[in-house]
């Protein structure tokens, strides 16, 4: 893989509440290079957004705050940045497409407005270049017309050819990094696929690691170098995307992978859920968040956090069950049986 | 656009008609005969027939009504009661002040706006605290009691500003000189005040909600500014409710000017009304009414091209 670009090493997000301490993520380290994707996985909650956020230093303050870890872009710890340096980094090196593009777009700001602001902003262009480059990117990331595209507003556009626009504004400067935050949730199917296409030709064309943060684990199969599970605020297991869908340590990961559907299923045989809620943030155990809904918990689980343990070559996992058992425990579980053959 | 306008217009021509029919059914369901009260107490039934008669009061109402929308239609308002002046005559002299009253007025409620957005930018500090404190306090006071306390204070304890009355004006509606602009000030600031404490409040809660929309998250995370932020996009959106609110608000504004006037005895279309009211003197109050009527329409009807304006979706897809 290419040069590093990202060195996330222990970063926890809380949230200051009258309710109390909300501990949005906790403690997750990971890495990114030029040209690689990371899938990040997770539920509702799980704090893959937060963290992603974090990134960017866009967490509300207050109630929001980095308590700990180190956020190195190259060479620069993004914490330690003042908050121009940071404003010149955000759209510029890291670039972030968000969930929702119909809430997304500044609904009285025309498109093309809202692409150049970024141009004219970090690339030194006057307003007519810029103009004329956000012609250039919405066609480039597929949008029909774009030189009348570029004149509309928001309302004019339909929800993919908005996230496309959104696209179109994140790679407008260029960035090292893209962070698109489940990019396609609020999509049709069928548009979510050209959404994705579209993620995957820009980051070749620009040279950019990607940071996918999705629940799908489809997409995450598809466009992912690696992946990283999070659960309750903490990473629970990072690994190759081979290692993650053909080896899995974690009982979290396997309950994901065991949730999906299947083509050799009958329409009549039901999904397979994990059962029980996430967990309450404010409320975490001292140990695995996934205590309560994981099928294989001993005592220790509760109260300690487990040390991290490499079980193949870029894979760990933060499990309390022996890796023997573990082994003995997934060639038991029905969708893993045709790998264990 | 100029189709917009010109359905607006249309609907003008029925909410008048609407208004006049409310305005003529409500005087006649209120007790008392403005014939008995130009006779003068000791009049005889003959002299009151005769009263009634020369008016027209002796037929139905729906013969008076047409009478008087036929009039109407030749931009006659007929002639009042009381003071055997044609009521267009009279509405001519009162309505500079007036509407001097709620101009001022309404330039007094813009400040409402950037003290809303102030407070939404600062949320929960001293002074956003102190001001939505403030604002919920005035917002609640009667416009009459304001203007009572503000005569006592200003006119009376501090020996300011003129308690009552209304001075000359030049070009209709400016104030001539240093006097009538003194006497117009404690009338604007009562009647203003409490639409800057209604606007301020509305502005902040706009401004709260646009601050933490989608795209203002989206606009930080290309790296602008936080004035950028706020004064390139969150502005225009939050305006936008609080533009329809201030529109609505005009009604309240004409109903406050006939209180702020009989408060501070100010010549004006609302002491005109208040006093064609007492004297059952119907066609100055029909008169009245529909001259408050159209200006409520017409600054609507600005107040909603300002709104296209601002926001495309009105304009285009109108």
């Amino acid at each position: 893989m290419g040069e590093r670009l990202l060195t996330v090493d222990g970063l926890s997000t809380h949230f200051f509440t009258y309710a109390g301490v909300v501990k949005a993520v906790n403690g997750v380290s990971f890495t990114l290079d030029r040209k690689e994707t990371l899938g990040i996985v997770g539920e509702s909650g799980s704090g893959k957004t937060v963290a992603a956020l974090s990134l960017m230093r866009l967490i509300p303050d207050p109630p929001g705050k980095i308590v700990e870890g180190s956020l190195m872009l190259g060479d620069r710890d993004l914490r330690k940045l003042s908050d121009e340096e940071i404003r010149q980094v955000r759209g510029n090196d890291i670039a972030m497409i968000f969930q929702d593009p119909m809430t997304s777009l500044n609904p009285v700001l025309k498109i093309g407005n809202q692409i150049a602001e970024a141009i004219i902003l970090h690339q030194d262009k006057g307003k007519g270049e810029a103009w004329k480059m956000a012609a250039e990117l919405l066609d480039r990331v597929g949008i029909p017309d774009a030189e009348k595209r570029v004149n509309q507003y928001p309302f004019e556009f339909s929800g993919g050819m908005r996230q496309r626009a959104m696209i179109a504004m994140a790679i407008s400067c260029n960035p090292d990094i893209l962070i698109a935050d489940e990019p396609t949730t609020a999509l049709d199917v069928t548009i979510q696929a050209q959404i994705i296409d579209v993620i995957e030709e820009m980051q070749q064309a620009y040279e950019s690691g990607v940071i996918l943060i999705t629940h799908d684990l489809g997409v995450v199969a598809e466009i992912a170098d690696k992946v990283m599970v999070m659960y309750g605020g903490r990473t629970v297991e990072y690994g190759g995307i081979d290692e993650i869908f053909y080896n899995p340590h974690h009982p979290y990961t396997w309950g994901l992978l065991g949730s999906l559907p299947r083509l050799d299923q009958t329409e009549k045989t039901r999904l397979t859920p994990i059962k029980g809620q996430p967990p309450d943030l404010i409320a975490l155990p001292s140990g695995c968040p996934f205590v309560g809904r994981c099928l294989y918990e001993r005592p220790t689980c509760r109260n300690q956090w487990p040390a991290l343990e490499i079980v193949g070559p870029e894979h760990g996992v933060n499990c309390w069950i022996p890796e023997d058992e573990r082994r003995e425990v997934r060639a038991s579980l029905p969708h893993f049986q045709e790998y264990a053959k | 656009m100029i189709t917009y306008i010109v359905r607006r217009l249309f609907q003008l021509v029925i909410v008048l008609i609407g208004v006049t029919i409310i305005t003529f059914l409500i005087m006649f369901a209120i007790p008392g005969d403005p014939a008995r009260q130009l006779a003068g107490k000791n009049a005889t039934p003959e002299r009151i027939a005769a009263i009634r008669l020369q008016l027209g009061l002796n037929r139905s109402l729906p013969v008076q009504y047409v009478k008087f929308v036929g009039r109407l239609a030749h931009g006659d308002l007929g002639e009042s009661y009381q003071l055997q002046k044609p009521v267009l005559q009279m509405i001519w002299e009162n309505a500079p002040n007036t509407i001097q009253l709620a101009l001022a007025a309404v330039l007094i409620e813009l400040l409402g706006i950037p003290l809303g957005i102030y407070s939404a930018l600062r949320q929960y500090t001293f002074w956003d605290t102190t001001l939505t404190t403030a604002a919920l306090i005035i917002w609640g006071i009667p416009v009459f009691v304001l203007g009572l306390f503000m005569q006592w204070f200003f006119g009376l304890k501090l020996n300011l500003l003129p308690l009552i009355g209304a001075g000359d004006n030049v070009l209709w509606i400016i104030p001539a000189n240093w006097n009538s602009f003194a006497s117009l000030i404690l009338p604007a600031v009562t009647l203003g005040l409490i639409e800057v404490a209604y606007i301020s409040y509305m502005q902040r809660a706009s401004m709260l909600e646009v601050i933490r929309s989608d795209y203002i998250r989206t606009a930080r995370a290309k790296g602008l500014s936080e004035r950028k932020v706020v004064t390139k996009h969150a502005f225009k959106n939050a305006v936008i409710p609080v533009m329809t609110i201030a529109g609505i608000d005009l009604g309240a504004l004409m109903g406050g000017a006939i209180l702020t006037e009989t408060v501070f005895a100010r010549p004006g279309i609302g002491l005109m009304i208040y006093q064609a009211i007492g004297a059952r003197d119907l066609p100055v109050v029909a008169g009245g009414v529909l001259f408050a009527t159209l200006v409520y329409v017409f600054a609507n009807l600005f107040v909603d091209l300002g709104y296209a304006w601002v926001d495309p979706r009105i304009r285009l897809e109108g």
